[in-house]
């Protein structure tokens, strides 16, 4: 039944629910932080789609914008008519005044340079009016575009190596009315710095990695076409193979449209959405770094392990706290039970010292009794041997008796209350020290009674540790001529110390731990009579009364035994 | 009236040495000549009230004192006592208490019965004998009992 009992202690149900508890809790922040997680994606890539399709749109009007200049260009006779009178007389009339003030117009703000040139390529006119020329490679273009007799979009180019990125647009003029015979080329030079880069590169909501880039193919290459974020000077020079496809900017340049997840040109992981721009040869990535992309969800990560942290850490308390109700129940009742176990014990050992407080002091009686009758009715049968030895039978039968009578005392002693009342030891030592002397008459003894402290404790049970103590130093001095024994104490602390000094035989320190055991002796019977239970029982008494109780000696130079009891009598 | 006075003293004691000691000391006193022994609380019981078994009962033998162990066999030491304190008659019979017990429950609770004396056997044969030869003298020599008065109020059994 106890053993059913002790297996409760050990909450095994508690433990699978808080499993089960823990295991949900785990389960629902799990959930909750995965959805939020696609939610989140999901948000991070509509704005990025948003982000891409914006500038793509923007990229296309812009395009389209300049591909509607050139064609009205194109198809402007007038401009054509004054074009030719320009090269056929420079000097006469305004045709040049007029011709400029017309670049001049075209130019505005939209575009960095816009100048004639001739069919040699040669420029002629230029608005802004700088030194500076079209090269030998404008000069080339311009050719092909007036054998090709179209206007002509020169993407992203460097007119020479160092030279600042252009992008041109070439629109061949020719002379209707005189058999489209070419008359030169307007170039409309656009420098991106000014414009177009801002226009990629801006970033509609605040971030710290967030940029659009612009690629095309080029050769076996994706090319990037501007200049970056974390990296300088990249416009036309940065490129990437084509096989390097983890990055965004190849899978862009390869026609793959969409979200994709990749490492950028620094090699950083990245979330980017790809666009190709209709009607041109650029593909548009516009990316972000996937650290910048999860640091909300990450703290969003950690604000979910906090709350499912001090969920556990409510759960685990709430299931503690069951858990010690339950236990201190347990323990309640188990303290119940024991109380019944010891008082069942008790009851049993007192039955048990009954009996033999009866059943073995009464054939001791008899033998006791029988020997001595027949010392006393067979006197004349019996020599002095025979006497000594009925003398001997009877006094072994009442010193059994004796050890019966002390150990029955002793036990008796740990199964008694302690009922503490004042006591006032000087009273006590001096009326239990007048109760042993007089059992020892004839002897001179110096009793010298010190100042005590009274103390609360068991009014019966302190007297008999002291007559215990007061006895033996009147037996153990007994060698002596005057025997001096001292009773003497102090309040140290909590504490109220006592002790017992005697100027008798002492004994070796090497035994000390013997003397308050159970019938141990120090001295042969014939020397100090005695059953070795007195100081078993005074050391009983005090740690009864929650004291201490240790002795000092040395042989033939007295013996001093010390006793503690607490000041405030905390006994039990 | 069946009552005498013949046995002065009621030894009730399971134990033979025990009861041949006490005898011995009470015949080397005197004290023993009108002495009977029985072995067990019902046979003390039967002594005194006869026999059958109900109460209040009619006193058969008043001896002038009983000596009394506790521990018996059939019906217990305290028993007797409660039972000769409980009569009418029988409880101004000195019932002294003779046994080994030290226990302190034993004494309280027979001086709770009304017993008159309550004396632990020493094992000490000098001791014992001096003991029981004091209770011999004091009881039968020195106290003074009351008379036996046939014609006391007894509400159960009015005297006629």
């Amino acid at each position: 039944m106890s053993q059913a009992k002790d297996e409760r202690i050990v909450p095994y149900e508690l433990l699978w629910v808080f499993l089960l508890v823990v295991v949900a809790i785990v389960a629902v922040c799990i959930f909750y932080y995965r959805s939020y997680e696609r939610r989140f994606r999901t948000g991070v890539e509509r704005q990025l789609s948003a982000v891409a399709e914006l500038k793509v749109e923007e990229l296309a009007q812009w395009r389209k914008e300049r591909l509607e200049d050139a064609d009205f260009i194109f198809n402007n006779t007038p401009l054509a008519g004054l074009v030719r009178r320009f090269f056929q007389q420079p000097g006469v009339g305004d045709a040049a005044g007029l011709l400029r003030a017309w670049l001049e117009k075209l130019q505005g703000d939209r575009y960095d340079r816009v100048s004639l040139l001739d069919t040699n390529g040669l420029e002629r006119l230029a608005a802004p009016e700088t030194t500076e020329t079209a090269g030998p490679y404008m000069a080339r273009e311009a050719i092909e575009a007036l054998r090709s007799g179209k206007p002509a979009f020169l993407d992203f180019h460097r007119d020479a190596p160092g030279r600042p990125v252009h992008i041109d647009i070439l629109v061949p003029i020719f002379d209707e009315a005189d058999g489209n015979r070419s008359l030169g080329v307007l170039v409309l030079g656009i420098q991106p710095a000014a414009y177009l880069y801002p226009l990629i590169s801006r970033w509609p909501t605040p971030s710290q990695t967030a940029e659009a880039l612009l690629v095309r193919r080029d050769r076996g290459d994706a090319l990037f076409l501007n200049n970056l974020k974390f990296q300088t000077n990249t416009a036309l020079n940065l490129r990437s193979s084509l096989e390097n496809t983890s990055l965004p900017a190849v899978k862009a340049a390869l026609g793959q449209e969409g979200i994709v997840e990749g490492r950028d040109y620094r090699g950083a992981p990245v979330v980017a959405a790809l666009r190709r721009v209709p009607d041109s040869p650029w593909f548009l990535v516009a990316r972000m770094d996937t650290a910048e992309v999860y640091a909300p969800l990450r703290e969003r990560l950690w604000l979910t392990a906090l709350i499912a942290a001090v969920l556990l850490l409510g759960a685990g308390a709430s299931m503690a706290a069951v858990w010690r109700h339950q236990f201190s129940q347990t323990l309640e009742q188990r303290v119940i039970e024991r109380t019944a176990q010891l008082k069942a014990a008790n009851e049993e050992l007192e039955a048990f010292c009954y009996s033999v407080s009866h059943d073995l002091r009464a054939p001791l009686r008899a033998i006791d009794g029988f020997a001595r009758t027949l010392v006393e009715e067979y006197t004349p049968r019996l020599d002095g041997e025979g006497k000594r030895i009925v003398d001997i039978v009877c006094a072994e039968a009442r010193r059994m008796g004796r050890l019966i009578d002390d150990l029955l005392a002793f036990s008796r002693l740990g199964r008694q209350r302690v009922q503490p009342s004042p006591i006032d030891m000087a009273a006590l030592a001096r009326n239990v020290f007048d109760e042993c002397a007089a059992q020892a008459p004839g002897r001179k003894v110096q009793f010298r009674l010190g100042p005590l402290s009274p103390v609360s404790g068991d009014a019966a049970m302190l007297r008999q540790a002291l007559a215990n103590l007061l006895s033996n130093a009147i037996k153990f001095t007994r060698p002596k001529d005057v025997a001096e024994i001292e009773f003497g104490g102090r309040t140290e602390g909590r504490e109220n110390l006592y002790y017992v000094r005697d100027n008798g035989v002492g004994f070796d320190m090497r035994y000390s731990g013997k003397l308050f055991g159970v019938f141990q002796r120090l001295h042969a019977e014939d020397e100090f009579e005695g059953t070795g239970v007195g100081l078993a029982l005074v050391q009983r008494v005090i740690h009864r009364h929650g004291g201490r109780v240790w002795a000092e000696g040395r042989i033939n130079q007295g013996a001093t035994f010390h006793f503690a009891l607490p000041s405030e009598g905390k006994a039990e | 009236m069946n009552t005498t006075n013949e046995v002065e003293i009621l030894l009730v004691e399971d134990n033979p040495r025990d009861a041949e000691l006490a005898q011995r000391t009470l015949k080397k006193r005197n004290l023993a000549n009108k002495l009977a022994w029985v072995k067990d609380g019902a046979e003390a019981l039967e002594f005194i009230f006869g026999p059958g078994t109900h109460e209040p009962r009619r006193v058969n033998h008043r001896p002038r004192l009983v000596l009394l162990d506790l521990k018996l066999p059939k019906v217990d030491g305290l028993e007797v006592l409660r039972q000769l304190k409980a009569g009418e008659e029988s409880r101004v019979i000195p019932v002294v208490v003779l046994t080994s017990s030290r226990e302190e429950q034993d004494l309280v609770r027979s001086y709770k019965l009304g017993v008159n004396s309550y004396i632990v056997k020493p094992v000490d044969f000098d001791n014992f004998s001096e003991a029981v030869a004091h209770l011999g003298l004091y009881w039968l020599l020195l106290n003074q009992p009351p008379e036996p008065q046939p014609s006391a109020p007894n509400p159960t059994k009015p005297k006629s």
